[in-house]
C-alpha cells in the first residue's frame, strides 16, 4: 500500500500535467498577443456590467417575472447599491458578489421563462465571482474566458439555427415578418411588393397555412448569411489577425438584427462583451459613453419608443 | 492564480460548451421552447403558446369543458399556468393539478381528457403543423398519455 500510493500519485501528476496543458493552451488561444496588464478593462467592465444591470433592472426590462413589484424595486436599489460598491477598490469583490446574488433571484423568479440574456450575464458575473481579477494573471485568466464564452455563444447561435433548419428557405424571417411590423419595417424591403401581399396574409394561426418561401434572392441571401456569419464570427474574433474588424463587424451585425427585434440591452452586454476582444484597452473611455446610452435608453422607453427590451 | 482553481474555471467552461448539445436534444424530445434554458436557440424556431382543451368522459360521451363556470375559476387559473408551463417545459409539464382541481367539482364515470396541440412550421414544407398529446386521468387511477409526432 505504502508502495503503490506514489506511483498512484505519479500517474495522477502525469495526467493532471496533461489537462493543465490542454487548459493553457485552450487559454492562448484567446490571450493578448503582447500581454498587458487587464485589471484596468476588468475594472471598467465590471462597472459597465452593473450600470448595465441596474438600468435594466430600474427599467423592468426583464421576461415576465412571479417577483412583485416592490422586490423588484428592492432589487434595483441592492443593484445600484452594488454598482457604487465597485468604486471603492476593497469593496468591488463583495458588489460582484451581491450582484451575482441579486441575478440569482431574477432567476428565481423568472425561471422557466428567463432570456437568454439573463443566462449571459448570470455567467459573466460567474466567472467574475470564481477568477477574481485582482492579480494580472487571474484578469488576463479572466479575459481569455470571456473571449471564449463569446465566441462559444455565437457560434452555437449558428449551429441551432442549422440544426432547426428554419433559415434555409428564409422562413424564420418571413414569420418573424408577417407576426412583428417593427421586424417588417427593417427587412420587408427585400420582398416584392407582390410577394409581401402573398405572404403577408399567412397568418401562421391554421394547420396547413404555407408555404413561408420566397423567391427574393436577396432575402435567401440574407436569411443563409446569417448562420453563416454566426458560426464563422467566432473564429475571426479568436484569431489574433481579424479581430479588431470582427470586432466591429460583429457588434453592427447585433446592432442590425438587435435593432429589428428592438433588443437594446442585449445590444449593449455584447457592446461591453465584444470590447474585451479590442487588442488594446478599448474600455477606457466606455462608462460614461454606456452612462449616456443608458439615460437615452431610459428616456426613449419613458417618453417616446415602447417594447424597447 | 492556482491550478486548482483554473482546472475549476476549465470544468466550467467545458460545461458551458458542451450544454447546448445537450439543449437541443433535450429540446427535441421533450417538446420544450428552445429560446429558454440557455441553450444559444433563440430566433432558431417559432414556438406558438399551444391550444388546450379538456373533455369529461362520461358515459361513453366525450364532452368538451369550457371551464367558464364560476365553480371552475381555480381550474381555469390552473389551466392557464398549465398552458405557460407547457410552452417552456413541453412534455415534462403534466396537468396533474388541473383535473385535480376539475375533479373536486366534476366526477365522470370514466375520467378526463386533456389534450394539448402545439402549433409549429414543420421546416420542409414550411406550413403549419400540429402535435397533440392527449393525458387521460382515467376513473380506475390510471394516467395514459399518447402522443402523437
Amino acid at each position: 500500500m505504502l508502495t503503490a500510493m506514489p506511483v498512484a500519485t505519479s500517474e495522477g501528476s502525469r495526467v493532471l500535467g496533461g489537462i493543465d496543458r490542454w487548459i493553457d493552451r485552450f487559454l492562448a488561444l484567446a490571450a493578448d498577443p503582447r500581454p498587458f496588464d487587464r485589471r484596468p478593462t476588468l475594472r471598467t467592465f465590471e462597472k459597465v456590467l452593473l450600470l448595465h444591470l441596474s438600468a435594466r433592472l430600474w427599467y423592468g426590462a426583464f421576461a415576465p417575472s412571479s417577483i412583485s413589484d416592490v422586490g423588484q424595486t428592492w432589487m434595483s436599489y441592492a443593484m445600484t447599491l452594488c454598482f457604487a460598491m465597485l468604486f471603492v477598490k476593497r469593496l468591488a469583490p463583495l458588489a460582484i458578489g451581491g450582484a451575482f446574488c441579486v441575478m440569482l433571484v431574477a432567476l428565481w423568479g423568472t425561471f422557466p421563462m428567463t432570456s437568454n440574456h439573463l443566462f449571459l450575464e448570470l455567467w459573466t458575473l460567474l466567472l467574475l465571482v470564481v477568477i477574481g481579477g485582482h492579480e494580472e494573471a487571474e484578469a488576463r485568466v479572466w479575459v481569455a474566458a470571456m473571449r471564449w464564452s463569446v465566441a462559444i455563444m455565437l457560434f452555437y447561435t449558428g449551429v441551432q439555427k442549422v440544426l432547426y433548419g428554419a433559415y434555409f428557405s428564409g422562413q424564420f424571417l418571413i414569420v418573424e415578418m408577417i407576426l412583428k411590423p417593427e421586424f417588417s419595417s427593417s427587412i420587408g424591403w427585400m420582398l416584392s411588393p407582390e410577394e409581401w401581399e402573398r405572404l403577408r396574409l399567412l397568418i401562421p394561426n391554421i394547420v396547413g397555412v404555407g408555404p413561408y418561401k420566397t423567391s427574393s434572392l436577396l432575402l435567401l441571401l440574407a436569411s443563409n448569411s446569417v448562420y453563416l456569419f454566426e458560426m464563422s464570427a467566432p473564429v475571426l474574433l479568436l484569431w489574433e489577425r481579424t479581430r479588431r474588424a470582427a470586432v466591429l463587424v460583429v457588434f453592427a451585425f447585433v446592432v442590425a438584427i438587435q435593432g429589428g427585434a428592438r433588443e437594446v440591452f442585449f445590444a449593449g452586454l455584447m457592446a461591453n462583451l465584444l470590447m474585451l476582444f479590442w487588442p488594446a484597452n478599448a474600455h477606457r473611455y466606455a462608462l460614461p459613453v454606456f452612462s449616456v446610452v443608458y439615460v437615452v435608453i431610459g428616456l426613449a422607453r419613458a417618453f417616446y419608443v415602447g417594447g424597447l427590451r | 492564480m492556482g491550478r486548482g482553481r483554473l482546472r475549476f474555471v476549465a470544468g466550467l467552461m467545458l460545461a458551458f460548451a458542451l450544454w447546448p448539445t445537450c439543449h437541443f436534444f433535450l429540446m427535441q424530445h421533450y417538446r420544450m421552447n428552445p429560446w429558454k434554458f440557455a441553450g444559444w436557440a433563440m430566433y432558431s424556431r417559432h414556438v406558438f403558446k399551444p391550444k388546450l382543451e379538456v373533455f369529461l368522459l362520461d358515459d361513453g360521451q366525450r364532452i368538451e369543458l369550457p371551464l367558464t363556470e364560476p365553480e371552475l375559476r381555480e381550474a381555469a387559473a390552473l389551466r392557464d399556468t398549465f398552458r405557460r408551463e407547457s410552452r417552456e417545459w413541453g412534455l415534462l409539464a403534466t396537468p396533474d393539478s388541473l383535473v385535480h382541481s376539475i375533479r373536486s367539482v366534476f366526477d365522470p364515470s370514466e375520467g378526463i381528457e386533456v389534450v394539448i396541440q402545439r402549433f409549429t412550421i414543420d421546416p420542409v414544407p414550411a406550413r403549419v403543423s400540429v402535435r397533440r398529446e392527449s393525458h387521460f386521468y382515467l376513473a380506475d387511477g390510471r394516467v395514459v398519455r399518447e402522443f402523437s409526432n
